[in-house]
């Protein structure tokens, strides 16, 4: 069985007008880099906070590794949002032992040896650090588990070039081979180079969902390229 | 894992809670410094005292303050967990929360005994500081010469029986029984506000805005609710009381048993039903924004 994201009838609708995520039906394989691809509001991040358990579906289902999205199957997802979800009083060590305690594949010494890259004390807090810098040390959490399904919303939204490429540098050399690891974003030729394949969403439907050759291939375009014609204004 | 997350809820808040038992212990510390002052003893010997001065002047400030401040950390220790309880619940803090591992009735159980436990402790300090101030009063109106272990003397078992048997008249019960019944009580409230008050701030989440207006309009309403039951409840039974009352003191002792037991036994079952609110909003109907 290869399937990790089993995806049925998924829909959001908040009230009558406002459907983020309609009607979604898709399967994710492992050991892929998958990139969740839309324009601001195409129901990105509520497909993901779904995904996560973080927002009750109005329909449909969700499944991973072959478990409805619960207590066992946060135990196996590793997730990133979309903004510091962390407490800024805490120091960087008290976090790290928060992890180890709640999550049975996270590893000390892997976070530890990043944060020493990054010259970051793990005594400092977090609230201390730069916008960067916090980042990062979310990244850093979430890549050192070993999770079967990593989920980053927007990784590199609003952080510098250089930054950018610590972070992707972070996720390629991290992930555990055999997972799956999705990254939402709209900044899509930064990412384009480690993607193996490529959801695009709009108005909350699923568009389009192929591999990355695919698109190279049949449409003799990069994913940014195509990504721009299917959703000119 | 409930362990674990109570480790962590303990290590988020143990900081603030011992700044607020300290707080109330230098309180206390400065309420019996204040029944030092000359006037309380010029009162006690009944005698003319005309040299008001700074020093009395600090006493009655002092008592003032100790007033405010026993009522500010009783409610401080409140308001701090309900704060701490929507911001990891909530906010952006509950994207780490309900991405854990963990059941939602652990993540409820959780909060729950650890807020409660320091709402516990700050009654505990509450009582033990008023303990204090009135030994300290009692101490500046106890005569000339006489100390504690005197008056201790002088009560001496008799007065203790006739203690129990006011009591029994009064309540029905002893004085060491129906002291026993009120720590229980107190034991039991505080788990009581904080669920109920939990359970009103995830109630305001099924609103889709203004949801820490609709968590407070929420409580303010299960109040409104429960305070309508409660008087009905009570009108009942202090009927059927007055209907068969054997003396006066009975009669009001009666009453007061109702009062406490109504208030209490209705705290209990809105806690069993706001607890299994908070259960639903976050397990059913969660939405995270």
């Amino acid at each position: 069985m290869n399937e990790l994201v089993e995806i049925v009838g998924l829909t959001k609708a908040y009230d009558a007008r406002h459907v983020a995520v309609n009607n979604i039906t898709l399967t994710l394989p492992k050991g892929k880099i998958i990139g969740l691809l839309g324009p601001n509001g195409s129901g990105k991040t509520t497909l993901i906070k779904m995904l996560n358990g973080l927002l009750t579906p109005t329909q449909g289902s969700i499944m991973v590794n072959g478990h409805y999205v619960g207590v066992e199957s946060k135990a196996h997802v590793a997730y990133l949002p979309d903004r510091t979800y962390l407490s800024g009083n805490q120091s960087i060590r008290g976090i790290l032992d928060y992890f180890v305690d709640f999550y049975a594949d996270f590893s000390r010494d892997k976070a530890e040896e990043m944060l020493k890259s990054l010259n970051i004390d793990p005594d400092t807090k977090l609230k201390t650090l730069s916008k960067g810098n916090k980042e990062k040390v979310q990244l850093i959490l979430v890549m050192s588990r070993n999770a079967d399904l990593y989920v980053l919303d927007e990784p590199i939204a609003g952080v510098d070039p250089a930054a950018r490429d610590y972070i992707l540098r972070t996720i390629i050399n991290n992930y555990n081979p055999d997972a799956t690891v999705v990254i939402s974003t709209h900044l899509i030729s930064d990412i384009e180079q480690i993607l193996d394949e490529v959801i695009f969403m709009r108005y909350g439907h699923l568009v389009l969902y192929t591999s990355v050759d695919n698109i190279r291939e049949q449409h003799g375009k990069s994913v940014d390229a195509y990504f721009r014609e299917v959703f000119a204004c | 894992m409930l362990g674990k997350l109570l480790k962590h809820e303990w290590k988020a808040t143990w900081r603030v809670g011992g700044i607020m038992l300290l707080g109330l212990a230098l309180v206390s510390l400065f309420g019996w410094i204040a029944f030092q002052a000359p006037m309380w003893q010029s009162m006690a010997n009944d005698s003319y005292y005309d040299r008001f001065n700074m020093w009395d002047l600090f006493s009655l400030g002092t008592l003032f303050m100790y007033i405010m401040m026993l009522i500010g950390l009783n409610y401080g220790i409140i308001i701090y967990m309900s704060v701490r309880f929507y911001k990891t619940m909530y906010t952006d803090e509950g994207y780490l929360t309900h991405t854990l591992p963990v059941s939602k009735h652990q993540i409820l159980i959780s909060k729950i005994l650890n807020s409660g436990l320091w709402y516990v402790l700050m009654e505990l300090g509450v009582v033990l500081s008023v303990f204090i101030l009135i030994f300290s009063m009692m101490s500046a109106f106890l005569p000339d010469g006489y100390t504690w272990a005197d008056v201790w003397d002088m009560i001496g078992s008799e007065m203790w029986q006739y203690i129990n048997e006011a009591f029994r008249d009064i309540f029905g019960m002893t004085a060491g029984g129906y002291f026993g019944m009120l720590l229980l009580i107190s034991l039991v409230n505080p788990f009581c506000s904080m669920i109920i008050l939990f359970g009103a701030i995830s109630l305001g989440q099924l609103f889709t805005k203004h949801r820490v207006l609709m968590a407070i309009v929420s409580y303010v309403g299960i109040m409104i609710v429960a305070n309508i039951i409660s008087s009905v409840v009570r009108s009942v039974f202090s009927m059927n009381l007055m209907m068969n009352y054997s003396s006066d003191n009975a009669l009001a002792g009666g009453y007061m048993n109702v009062t406490v037991w109504t208030s209490t036994i209705l705290s209990v079952i809105e806690a069993v039903g706001l607890y299994f609110v908070s259960y639903y909003v976050t397990s059913k109907k969660l939405n995270m924004e």
